[in-house]
């Protein structure tokens, strides 16, 4: 910033024969150093008038600082003659003392804007002309630095904290004094970690506040100190809360994990989302599927979202890696359902990864490899302000198994090839303010051909899944806590199916383009209340192509048979749609109780505008009529929280949802081009005990509802159009328990958690729910990773969950015209797959050197190489059968560097 | 779906089954194997319906003939036949409404029964095209507007369906289909007419010879074999079936009234009585709903392979590189004795027609 330095000197003189002259010391304007000067006139003049009144300058114009003498900052003076008309405007103006080009036309061009009282004369208005001199002085120096103070408080008695040590990372640290408070000056903008050291604290607070240059940051700690225990626990047991900016994402249940924590968990092989996997809520998906079941809804009811962009995948094909680089990621949030109003669009929950931002000190990064694939991201500095990061990962398993295997083997064989890159620049505005432009792409390719001399045999499958994304974010925050984030992001997915199976070929694609904006402001209204306002809009456009029977790819409670030949029906469509929600949203954070009690309404208003290119099937001669639907949803949402003891908080929850349907379920032929979003409710309640110091016990009970969604048409002769009815309904209730203990500066962490649901559908046309596709009764995940010192790291990850649930083969009757048998399939969804278990481990050491470390890991997923069954397999008579077994020991020996 | 399996020989001594992937469900495991024993014929079976003409209209007469196999001498039991009239509702699998399967021999408003024997006369109900066809299926119930037409298969074809099974056993029963002629669907009206004025219905696909050769013990080119002479046991035997050459275009004068042609283009050939298509991989028109024009096809016929002994490597076969014959191998039980053999030949149209024999196998 470029401080203006200005100067006025007045000097007045009478514009007459008989010139009189006076002197009017000002002081000059903030940030300089105001030097009054002026000019007498000599004193011999006539006396025949008299000067009865001074001008005086009544609008001062500030005359900036040359750009061309910045470099040169110097202090100049320009003295200038000034014509002062009756009216008191300067009608014109000369140097008369010139200090440099550019200091003259910058006084000139302030002082004929200047306006004065009029001078008098003989007690009449009269014209007079002064000199001035402006002075100007250099600016200093742009501030770049920012100052941090706060106060550390006794939560429980509000009475300071007197002599506790608080350090600023790299800066140095402070004394609180006898009202508790420190200061630190000249902090570097940016985020700055800070630890406050309390004497009988164990281990430290540590925290993170963001310095904007020029500005002194205000904070409070409040330290709370839970009440003596009775069992012989350590005495130095504390809970610390921050209480700086309003929390408004406060939800009901929610796990979140740090990234640095989540690599080192086995099972992950350093891949941070994959620990999304063994959180708590999550089903065990199918070997290889990559779905991420939540609380028993289907993968596509489940939004993930990088920072404010939505995804559509978590992971590659197969669910070996996920879709973002680890090392960019911050740390993620799973929200398995009832979250608040900044959200929508999903029946299911929330996935929310939140990225760091590029490393603004050195050059940084890491390059990891090992049996799957090879990775490397780069980050640092570009210039003062401006800092970026890269990242770039490919696949070579599918190429290293065609080396290890036969030729002919290798035809079976599908490993899937993908490859994926992020690149994030951000620029530091100051102020608290800072801008961001990113990316990311990836690309899954997933190729298998099973030649057969048998025709019935013979099939091959070929699918991809490719997407990009780019979004600018811009995001300013106060020291008050409040926070303004707006982010406008374009998305483009391309899906592809092709399939030949038995002689039927069958294909998928979908071609979207996704525009999204959010604008989420958060601030303190008062003590006892925060809002946070925004706007969420997303527009999807999909061109979709679709060739083959209806009933391919089967659709959740098709009675699915494995190994089943598909239908040899030939249907085919094209369609266009294009849906737009905008939702403005709402959400209050009442906390009348100071931290006891907090009220957390919310409300998502969402208007809605779906079209569709063809209300029915083709016909020759009539052109195609385009569907056009509006709505609009009134969404509630309501948390509670209240914490009756400092280590126990009880939760409650409730909202009503809706998910607009896929653009693959509005084709005329296999869909519907009028369904409208799905609905649904959730209700949860739970509470959070915090045990002891980092370990926390999570109980939720959770009852979901979900109606209006789009289900088979159970006529045998569907209207047209109508493939798909608005008759579906879901429930799905059940409890999670979690025993989380956090890593701290302990060895050990981990948690150990239980699912108990019950997830159920009805269709249209029936009666009676029967089991979901997806519901696992009992899921259970014991994960647990232990420093051994020296460098050495050892996780362990237990795994049991029920099968899922599949439809029985009750008989089976021979097809004449085709050759094969066929099934006779009994009631849906009523047994099981077998339970499935699974150990893995992991072992690492890390090799620590001046400026960089290596870090060897082996991450060995199903460690007793059991044989879990994950499908029911058929012979071709479907006399007998087996199981598909999933995927047997598999030990991944990799290596990351990070420097 | 993605699996890893095994290497899996194509040519084994014991047929090996490779499970059809599932398509659209994603997976990573190994798939069992399961020995494929659908050519063994060890009970009464149903293997294949022909009928007769192989693609009837609406309304026109039919035969239908079932080949019953069984490795009895004798097969006493008596065939029931029933006419499905129920359409599939989109949320069942599999080529027809389960319910037509699981109702019979029961009273049911899914099924009409035609009768009993090896073989029976119908016709085709009026409404075949509608309940099965292009045209808009009856109105049902309390609805007043009718429902989507069916889709056609990869031929462009409309089924009747048909339920077949031995009135002492009714709950196994066979499913069979017949070929209605509906006309094309899903084109513009200009290729609607090129469809009509040119598409021939279905030939029933014809054996025109069956050969066998031995294979030596190397392995090597076997040589050709009468196996009316007796056939070694625990010899590996080639069997070949031949069927007609079909011309690749519609010539007139050929004798055949193949795609393309009608009466008033080439009446030598389309105004004899019977018309006379070709018996082999015939070419056929197709109202393809994809690129919405009429686009000219060749049949693939396949054939399966039935034996009460021994083994062969493959239950199905298609057309080899040459177009008129397919081959399997077969290898002789090590015990002598009487072996029967079937091959059942269809074509992408269903037409169907089989060939059957009994070898004498005969000590070493």
């Amino acid at each position: 910033m470029r401080f203006v330095v200005s100067f006025i000197a007045v000097c007045a003189s009478i514009a007459v024969p008989t010139p009189a002259f006076a002197q009017v010391d000002q002081s000059g304007q903030p940030g300089g150093s105001a030097q009054p000067s002026a000019a007498p006139k000599a004193p011999n003049a006539p006396t025949a008038s008299r000067l009865t009144k001074a001008p005086e300058l009544v609008e001062f114009v500030q005359a900036p600082y040359p750009d061309a003498e910045l470099e040169s900052a110097r202090s100049a003076e320009v003295v200038l003659s000034i014509a002062v008309s009756a009216e008191g405007t300067v009608s014109e103006a000369k140097v008369i003392g010139s200090a440099s080009e550019a200091f003259d036309a910058a006084a000139l061009e302030a002082v004929l804007r200047f306006r004065f009282s009029p001078a008098e004369i003989d007690g009449k208005p009269a014209p007079v002309r002064l000199t001035y001199r402006y002075v100007f002085e250099p600016p200093p120096p742009p501030v770049t630095t920012g100052a941090l103070s706060g106060v550390l408080r006794n939560q429980a008695t509000g009475a300071p904290i007197v002599g506790a040590t608080v350090q600023v990372a790299e800066h140095g640290e402070a004394q609180t004094d006898a009202q508790g408070r420190f200061t630190f000056v000249d902090l570097p903008q940016g985020p700055v970690q800070v630890t406050v050291v309390v004497d009988g604290l164990e281990a430290p607070l540590k925290t993170e506040e963001e310095i904007a240059a020029g500005v002194e940051t205000e904070t409070s700690y409040d330290v709370t100190f839970p009440a003596p225990v009775v069992e012989s626990e350590p005495g130095d047991d504390l809970e610390v809360v921050v209480v700086a900016p309003p929390r408004l994402d406060r939800r009901v249940v929610s796990t979140k994990i740090q990234a640095d924590e989540a690599r080192q968990l086995p099972g992950t092989q350093g891949d941070v989302l994959k620990v999304v996997e063994s959180m708590p809520g999550v089903a065990r998906s199918s070997a290889g599927s990559g779905a991420v079941v939540v609380w028993g809804a289907a993968p596509a009811d489940t939004r993930t979202y990088v920072g404010a962009v939505r995804i559509p995948a978590l992971y590659h094909f197969g669910g070996l890696r996920s879709v973002l680089h680890g090392d960019l990621i911050a740390d993620l949030e799973l929200v398995p359902g009832g979250y608040g109003a900044a959200y929508g669009r999903g029946l299911g929950g929330l996935i929310l990864v939140d990225t760091k931002a590029p490393q603004n000190k050195g050059l940084h990064g890491s390059l990891q490899a090992d049996v799957l694939d090879a990775s490397a991201v780069v980050s640092g500095p570009l210039g003062e302000k401006n800092s970026a990061v890269v990242s770039a990962r490919k696949s070579y398993v599918a190429e290293l198994a065609s080396l290890v295997v036969d030729d002919s083997a290798g035809q079976y064989f599908t490993i899937p090839s993908y490859y994926d890159a992020a690149l994030r620049f951000r620029r530091e505005l100051g102020q608290g303010k800072s801008l961001e432009v990113g990316g990311m792409l990836s690309s899954d390719l997933q190729n298998r051909q099973s030649p057969s001399n048998n025709p019935a045999l013979r099939s091959s499958e070929r699918r991809t899944l490719d997407f990009q994304r780019v979004d600018v974010h811009y995001e300013q925050r106060t020291g008050d806590g409040e926070r303004l984030g707006v982010t406008a992001w374009y998305g483009h997915d391309l899906a592809t199916r092709e399939m030949e199976s038995s002689g039927v070929a069958q294909e998928q694609r979908g071609n979207s383009h996704l525009v999204g904006v959010r604008v989420d402001h958060q601030s303190r209204l008062a003590s006892t209340l925060s809002a946070r306002v925004g706007f969420d809009l997303e527009l999807v456009s999909t061109e979709n192509r679709r060739k083959g029977s209806l009933t391919t790819p089967p659709r959740e409670g098709d009675p699915y048979v494995f190994g089943r030949a598909p239908a040899d029906e030939l249907s085919f469509d094209t369609w266009n749609s294009t849906v737009v929600s905008t939702a403005p949203y709402v959400e209050f954070d009442y906390a009348p109780l100071d931290d006891v009690l907090h009220v957390m309404p919310g409300v998502r208003l969402d208007p809605y505008v779906q079209t569709v290119s063809r209300l029915r099937p083709p016909q020759s001669g009539s052109p195609d009529l385009r569907t056009l639907d509006l709505d609009m949803a009134v969404e509630p949402r309501l948390s509670v929280e209240y914490t009756p003891v400092d280590a126990l908080s009880l939760r409650a929850g409730a909202g009503l949802y809706r998910q607009p349907p896929l653009p693959d379920d509005l084709s005329s032929i296999f869909g519907n081009p009028l369904l409208e979003p799905s609905r649904g409710a959730h209700v949860l309640v739970g509470f959070k005990y915090q045990i002891i110091r980092l370990l926390s016990l999570d109980a939720t009970g959770f009852y979901t509802r979900g109606w209006d969604i789009g289900s088979r048409n159970p006529s045998s002769t569907p209207k047209v159009a109508e493939a798909l009815v608005q008759e579906g309904q879901s429930k799905t209730m059940g409890a999670q328990v979690s025993l989380r203990k956090e890593l701290g500066d302990d060895r050990l962490y981990g948690w150990l958690a239980y699912t108990l649901l019950r997830s159920q559908r009805r269709d249209a046309g029936h009666s009676n729910y029967r089991l979901s596709d997806l519901d696992q009764t009992h899921v259970l995940t014991a994960i647990a990773s232990y420093r051994l010192g020296l460098g050495f790291e050892f996780g362990i990850r237990a795994r049991f969950a029920t099968g899922f649930p599949r439809t029985p083969v009750k008989d089976a009757y021979f097809d004449t015209s085709r050759g094969r048998y066929e099934p006779i399939t009994g009631d849906r969804n009523t047994i099981r797959v077998p339970m499935f278990f699974q150990l893995d481990a992991r072992l690492s050491k890390t090799f620590q050197f001046k400026t960089s470390k290596l870090e060897a890991y082996l991450d060995v997923q199903n460690v007793t190489n059991r044989k879990n069954a994950e499908e029911i397999a058929y012979s071709p008579d479907y006399q007998e059968q087996r199981f598909v077994v999933g995927i047997p020991i598999l030990p991944v020996l990799g290596a990351r560097w990070e420097f | 779906m993605t699996y890893l399996r095994p290497l899996l020989l194509l040519k084994t001594r014991r047929q090996r089954a490779l499970l059809a992937c599932s398509l659209g469900l994603p997976l990573l495991g190994c798939v069992p194997d399961f020995d494929d024993n659908t050519s063994q014929i060890e009970t009464l079976r149903v293997l294949a319906i022909h009928a007769d003409p192989a693609e009837p209209a609406p309304g026109e007469a039919v035969q239908l003939v079932a080949l019953v196999a069984s490795d009895e001498t004798e097969s006493p039991t008596t065939l029931s036949w029933s006419l499905c009239t129920a359409r599939r509702p989109p949320t069942e699998a599999g080529p027809v409404a389960q319910k037509c399967l699981t109702d019979f021999g029961s009273e049911s408003d899914a099924l009409t029964a035609l009768g009993e024997g090896e073989n029976v006369d119908l016709s085709i109900p009026a409404d075949s095209c509608r309940r099965f066809g292009p045209l808009p299926p009856p109105v049902e119930g309390n609805e007043t507007v009718s429902g989507q037409p069916a889709a056609p298969d990869q031929t462009g074809g409309y089924y009747q369906p048909v339920v077949v099974g031995f009135s002492d056993e009714p709950t196994a029963p066979t499913l069979g289909s017949v070929r209605l002629l509906c006309g094309g669907a899903n084109v513009p009206q200009e290729e609607l007419v090129k469809f009509n004025s040119g598409y021939r219905p279905n030939q029933n696909p014809e054996v025109a010879e069956v050969t066998a050769q031995l294979i030596d013990d190397e392995g090597g080119e076997g040589k050709e074999l009468d196996w009316t002479d007796g056939i070694v046991a625990g010899a590996e035997v080639d069997w070949t079936i031949h069927w007609a050459e079909c011309p690749e275009q519609a010539e007139c004068g050929d004798g055949l009234c193949t795609a393309g042609e009608n009466a008033t283009l080439c009446a030598d050939d389309c105004r004899t009585e019977p018309v006379v298509g070709c018996t082999g991989a015939e070419t056929y028109l197709l109202a393809d709903p994809v690129s919405k024009t009429v686009v000219e096809q060749r049949e693939d016929i396949e054939v399966s392979w039935y034996a009460t002994a021994g083994t062969f490597d493959l239950s199905t076969t298609d057309n080899d590189d040459v177009v008129t014959s397919s081959t399997n191998r077969w290898v002789a039980p090590t015990e002598p004795g009487q072996v029967k053999l079937w091959f059942v030949v269809r074509d992408s149209r269903r037409g169907t027609t089989w060939k059957n024999l009994t070898v004498n196998v005969v000590a070493e």
